[in-house]
């Protein structure tokens, strides 16, 4: 078995290695594309894809057996691990891996390829008060997300998605929607007084039950093994689980005692 | 089943490389501030145009290469430069030692400015997304065997950054990335 103690040891080794004779087993890396590697179907690409961000990487590994594509996994589908230790590198022995011309021309090259999906946390909406409003007041509305960073695995190694959101878009249920670059926050943490308008507040004009959706527009960057952040392409939009709220009207009505003590009372 | 030894191996030293960024990596340089640089372009349209015209030359340039089997790839110096540049002209040997060729057209789509920079130095100053197509694109190898991977998307979206190269007032292709594959 391939114990993950060992492939770590593999993988800091690698970084001590130039771009000298190891080269010929491989043709692709998990950044530049250049033509040739392009035209072969050799280059690792990143984006959005669905729900999440697809992260993938491909390359190619001269074989000598022709069927051996059909066996050859990469370790994080766990089928490499059924190789015993002595087939993985020793770090003396690294660079005398690469094979022979000869021998590459001779064999069929293997592409093996793995994608890693990542995706952002839900988000969640908020609003003040909770799940009432008062007609011609402002009801605060704000999400609960922030920037973060979802692990995962490419080729039995680390690789990084973090998603920072960047829009807020609002749909009030009332016919209107509003899309805001800021998340909002609670009334008492904007040390303002309740029903104060806030950059996220809504007015509600009619009463009625509403149910109020918000979207929350992620960008999104990845890194593999430790490189510095790229930029994925696209931008990923994912749905906070709807509020529902009654929105009514208030009346202010000076009264002499407490109407549920005295519900009889002046004013009551 | 067990594997040849040589393709365990090889796995072994292909992990390593895709997962320790072995190979120049993304990691460029900052940007130079040069008081005496002058953005040469006025507008994002104008960065966007030159950047198109720039990536065409550069599709071109690349594919003559690989048509003729990786034959004088320092052919890529009037279009290529930076770190991209010797990596890309060291691929190219082993595409040729390898007896490689490339055959068919590749074609560029439309192209998006992602940045232009005028103020930032002559590195990195435009970055765009382009729109590629290699569907009648092949690579053989020397007995005529097609090497293109089964993975391989006919249509995708490649990052491209160039920076201006101010000997030879041009603009010139720093680095590409392969981002989304599927129609653009």
């Amino acid at each position: 078995m391939l114990k993950p103690a060992a492939l770590v040891l593999v993988l800091t080794v690698g970084a001590c290695l130039g771009a000298g004779s190891t080269t010929s087993a491989f043709a692709a890396t998990a950044d530049r594309c250049s033509e040739q590697d392009y035209a072969e179907g050799l280059c690792a690409t990143a984006g959005v894809v669905g729900g999440g961000v697809e992260i993938g990487a491909t390359a190619e590994v001269h074989g000598n057996s022709g069927t051996s594509s059909e066996n050859f996994q990469s370790p994080a589908d766990g089928a490499a691990e059924e190789a015993e230790d002595e087939s993985w590198c020793v770090i003396p022995r690294v660079p005398c891996l690469a094979p022979e011309p000869a021998e590459v021309a001779a064999s069929g090259p293997v592409t093996i390829s793995a994608i890693a999906t990542f995706r952002p946390q839900a988000p969640a909406a908020g609003m003040q008060p909770n799940q009432w409003m008062i007609v011609g007041l402002d009801t605060n509305f704000y999400a609960t997300t922030s920037a973060h960073v979802v692990d995962g695995t490419l080729f039995g190694g680390t690789a990084q998605v973090r998603f920072t959101p960047t829009s807020y878009n609002w749909d009030y249920g009332d016919g209107t929607t509003s899309t805001l670059g800021t998340a909002g926050t609670t009334w008492a943490k904007s040390k303002i007084a309740e029903f104060d308008p806030t950059p996220t507040s809504h007015v509600f004009e009619e009463p009625g039950n509403y149910t109020i959706t918000l979207a929350v527009t992620y960008a999104a960057e990845y890194r593999v093994a430790g490189s510095s952040w790229q930029n994925v392409v696209g931008t990923l939009t994912i749905v906070a689980p709807p509020l529902t709220a009654t929105a009514g009207h208030a009346t202010t009505v000076l009264v002499d005692q407490d109407c549920i003590a005295n519900p009889t009372g002046i004013g009551c | 089943m067990r594997l040849p030894n040589l393709v365990r191996v090889s796995g072994g030293v292909l992990l390593l490389v895709l997962l320790s960024g072995c190979v120049p990596s993304g990691t460029t340089p900052p940007p130079e501030q040069t008081a005496s640089f002058v953005a040469p372009y006025a507008s994002d349209e104008e960065a966007l145009a030159a950047a198109e015209e720039a990536y065409a030359e550069y599709v071109r340039v690349s594919g003559e290469i690989l048509e003729q089997g990786g034959a004088d790839p320092e052919r890529l110096e009037t279009v290529v430069t930076g770190d991209f540049l010797a990596s890309s002209i060291e691929g190219l040997r082993e595409f040729e030692e390898a007896g490689k060729r490339q055959t068919g057209e590749s074609k560029v789509g439309n192209a998006e400015l992602q940045r232009y920079s005028p103020s930032g130095g002559s590195r990195e100053i435009i970055t765009i997304y382009v729109c590629r197509n290699i569907s009648g694109v092949d690579v053989l190898d020397s007995s005529g065997q097609s090497v293109v991977s089964p993975e391989r998307d006919d249509s995708s979206i490649m990052q491209v950054t160039f920076d201006y190269v101010e000997d030879r007032a041009a603009l010139m292709v720093s680095d590409q990335l392969l981002w989304s594959s599927g129609e653009c």
